[in-house]
């Protein structure tokens, strides 16, 4: 198809990049926003703005909540139908399903504690599978008191799924876009390296002074390059961890015989029952095993607090409770499971340390999704995060100032569209987070279905910043540069203030207050970066004015030649 | 539209014919995924056979199968011959497949 | 508190590193000295940039567990290679105090 092998691969780096570079651009962004999703919900859940809290008793303060809490409505009348056996008569009333799991998670960052309850479904279908109808809640752990379920996290509810799923929910049609699109930032590093024949030369150079298209090749290539370990690791990691459950579920499909015998196998050796029993049994205190837990974890060296509990086979005689420790200190996630008969409260079993393999997927999934303490890391992190979205940005407008001259001859309207796509998805995507904030402070409390406005919000920003960037598109097809850039910058600067100034007003929480009064990092933070985004908005607004003033419509041959010349060398 | 052969600019602009794009496009990322599917599943299968304990096998293979995965699909664009990409991807898909198939069924007999 | 001390020591390492690095290129040297026509003592600058690395990597080692501390090594890698790419545009000058013209060679 190509003349040379260089050749197919820059036509891959080109249009793969293109086409999926929208999606890596929302995943990159909304990533770099996720490693402080609990903060942004400290930000946007102004009740739960104190400091982390240890997991709470579980028989006093847990349990009781537990018992209250009922099968989620959309998760039961979603899978429900799916799981029940017809046959068997009608489905099981909602509030009458039995709950056969528990389970609590916390993290060093969480002031509030999320918990729930797996449903078992009565007359499965398939009686192998797992068969469970889901219901969570969240708690004001000092308290026990109940946060609303209008209360939207706008960190790890919103911006987070959004960066592995899209909120694209349909046959998880987000995550596989998500997929292809890491698939896509892999092929294009490797591309990239194919077609850049200076890597090393050209490590540090950037030259702004020359045209939009040379510089911003620079700065593509630069950030790129210089956060290439980066952006390897965690398109290829973020793949790891959604492979086994969702892009090559071998295990649950061509190998499952396989599968199953192992971990009736497995079931036996570790002695964690793998079935219920269907005798019953009580529940003894859950507490002094996470006593004991503590005592075995410090006995190895490895002191800890408990990061996630789950009860399995709830009820039953073949009931066990497992208490993992929470990995804060090293980039493993939760680990270090010791597991206790629910009844007795005897130890079952000890999990033992990690194999190499095991060892090395809790390190690639782990340095991904950092549960760990280091909040310089994290920081390190959004760098990495934010160099890798003007590395597709700059992509964006690479193409787009490549071509616009020829379009313009020819034209077409393509271009156009193309770059009111990039408008969309660099600076719209921006209005709409950060209009999200402000609708989140705008919204009175009591209003009804709160979270949803919240989310309409994002959308119509969102779209609203689409149509507002093609309605503006006009100068690209006479190859000039859409004001829409320079306009959203202005709205996303206005908004970001408005933001600030909002949470002040409606909470009282100012700047001077959170960091030095009643020093409260998360709000601050939040506060500072929208300040710190404000700023550089209207920075980049002002340039694109002067380069807008600059570059008026004198085309003549001469300076095309001598452009096409300086990028010839690519 | 026009596919423009980018970068290299000493090449003159070719058009290329949309169906071959399609094509080329398709297989190569369908056909890398499932050529990727059934060396992975033939992985765990003969890594099980071997002794390795499953989930062991299953966790290497899945963080294997994104750099397998990425290769073939590198090949799969660059290769000249559209048939030989056929023959690799979804032959090797099938065997691999029928292998771990073939391995499992040995395994729980 | 220790930690911390380590950690800016590996932040400071990685960026003289990477500006003796980058100086070790001709065309950046050029842009720290335009005025004389010196070239680079490339061996030197690409030593010391080595060993500033492995010294950064091992402060990194005394602040966290080995499995984090190699993950900050390379970020802190990264950050300062962007920023002194941005020096580099914006005020090369400044990285005269870090590469001294000493480092350069004879102009033969």
């Amino acid at each position: 198809m190509f003349a040379n092998f260089r050749q197919s691969m820059a036509w891959l780096h080109t249009w793969y990049g293109l086409v999926l570079g929208f999606v890596l651009m929302v995943v990159f962004f909304f990533g770099s926003l996720s490693v402080f999703d609990r903060e942004i919900d400290r930000w946007a859940i102004p009740e739960t703005r104190f400091e982390p809290q240890p997991m709470p008793s579980f028989d006093k303060m847990l349990l009781p909540i537990l018992q209250k809490v009922e099968p989620h409505e959309v998760d039961y009348n979603a899978q429900m139908p799916i799981l029940h056996d017809h046959n068997q008569g009608p489905m099981t009333p909602r509030l009458e399903l039995p709950a056969e799991e528990y389970w609590a998670y916390t993290t060093h960052r969480d002031p509030v504690l999320i918990m729930g309850a797996g449903f078992g479904v009565p007359k499965p279908k398939d009686p192998e599978g797992h068969n469970h109808i889901h219901g969570d809640v969240t708690i004001d752990p000092r308290s026990g008191k109940l946060v609303s379920d209008e209360a939207l996290k706008i960190g790890s509810g919103w911006f987070y799924p959004m960066h592995y799923g899209l909120h694209l929910g349909w046959k998880n049609l987000g995550y596989w876009l998500v997929g292809l699109a890491s698939l896509t930032m892999l092929i294009a590093l490797v591309t990239g390296i194919v077609m850049h024949r200076k890597i090393f030369r050209e490590f540090f150079t950037f030259r702004p002074e020359k045209k939009i298209q040379r510089s911003s090749l620079d700065l593509h290539n630069m950030t790129g390059v210089l956060a290439l370990p980066f952006h390897f690791f965690f398109a290829f990691t973020g793949l790891v961890i959604f492979a086994g459950w969702l892009y090559f579920p071998v295990a649950e499909t061509l190998l499952k015989p396989l599968h199953h015998q192992h971990e009736v196998l497995e079931a036996d050796k570790t002695g964690l029952p793998h079935e219920r029993s269907g005798v019953p049994a009580t529940l003894a205190s859950v507490d002094a095993m996470v006593a004991e837990a503590k005592r075995r974890w410090a006995e190895r060296d490895m002191a800890g607090e408990v990061g996630y509990l789950a009860i399995s086979h709830l009820g039953d005689q073949n009931g066990y409770v497992s208490i993992y420790r929470a990995g804060s200190d090293r980039v493993a996630l939760v680990g270090e499971g010791i597991h206790f008969n629910a009844s007795t409260g005897e130890l079952i079993r000890e999990d033992p340390p990690r194999s190499t393999v095991g060892n090395i997927n809790e390190f690639l999934t782990g340095l991904h999704l950092q549960h760990f303490e280091h909040w310089l890391l994290r920081w390190l992190y959004v760098l990495g995060g934010l160099l890798g979205s003007v590395c597709i940005a700059t992509g964006f407008i690479f193409f787009v100032e490549k071509r616009k001259q020829r379009y313009a001859q020819k034209n077409s309207q393509f271009i156009r569209v193309v770059d009111a796509v990039a408008v969309t998805v660099v600076t719209g995507m921006l209005i709409a987070a950060v209009g999200m904030l402000v609708a989140n402070r705008l919204l009175p409390v009591e209003f009804e279905n709160r979270d949803s406005w919240e989310k309409n919000a994002f959308w119509g920003l969102w779209i609203l910043a689409f149509v507002h960037a093609m309605i503006r598109s006009g100068p690209v097809s006479k190859a000039l540069m859409n004001p829409a850039w320079r306009e959203q910058s202005i709205a996303i600067a206005v908004l970001a203030v408005l933001a600030v100034g909002l949470n002040w007003m409606t909470t009282g929480d100012h700047l001077i207050k959170t960091i030095f009064t009643q020093t409260y990092w998360p709000v601050a933070g939040v506060d500072l970066s929208l300040l710190v985004t404000s700023g550089i908005a209207l920075w980049v607004a002002r340039i694109l004015k002067l380069r807008e003033q600059a570059s008026l419509p004198i085309v003549t041959l001469k300076s095309k030649t001598i452009e096409s010349g300086e990028v010839a060398h690519v | 539209m026009s596919i423009v052969s980018d970068q290299t600019s000493s090449v003159s602009r070719s058009k290329l014919p949309v169906a071959i794009v399609f094509h080329r496009v398709a297989l190569s990322l369908f056909g890398s995924y499932a050529f990727t599917w059934g060396f992975t599943a033939f992985g765990v299968a003969a890594l099980s056979a071997l002794g390795v304990d499953f989930h062991e096998a299953e966790t290497a293979m899945l963080i294997l199968a994104f750099l397998v995965i990425l290769a073939v699909f590198l090949w799969a664009f660059a290769a000249r011959s559209l048939s030989l990409v056929w023959l690799v991807l979804a032959g090797g898909a099938a065997l691999f497949c029928a292998a771990a198939w073939g391995i499992q069924k040995i395994i729980l007999a | 508190m220790f930690e911390a001390m380590w950690l800016i020591l590996a932040a400071v390492l990685c960026l003289l590193g990477m500006s003796w690095i980058s100086a070790a290129m001709r065309v950046h040297w050029r842009q720290l000295y335009p005025a004389c026509n010196s070239e680079p003592n490339v061996n030197q600058l690409r030593v010391l940039g080595a060993v500033a690395f492995v010294l950064a990597g091992l402060c990194c080692l005394k602040a966290d567990h080995a499995s984090m501390a190699v993950l900050v090594w390379v970020m802190f890698l990264t950050g300062s290679a962007f920023l002194v790419a941005m020096v580099l545009t914006k005020q090369p000058a400044l990285l005269r105090v870090i590469c001294p013209k000493f480092l350069s060679r004879a102009h033969s």
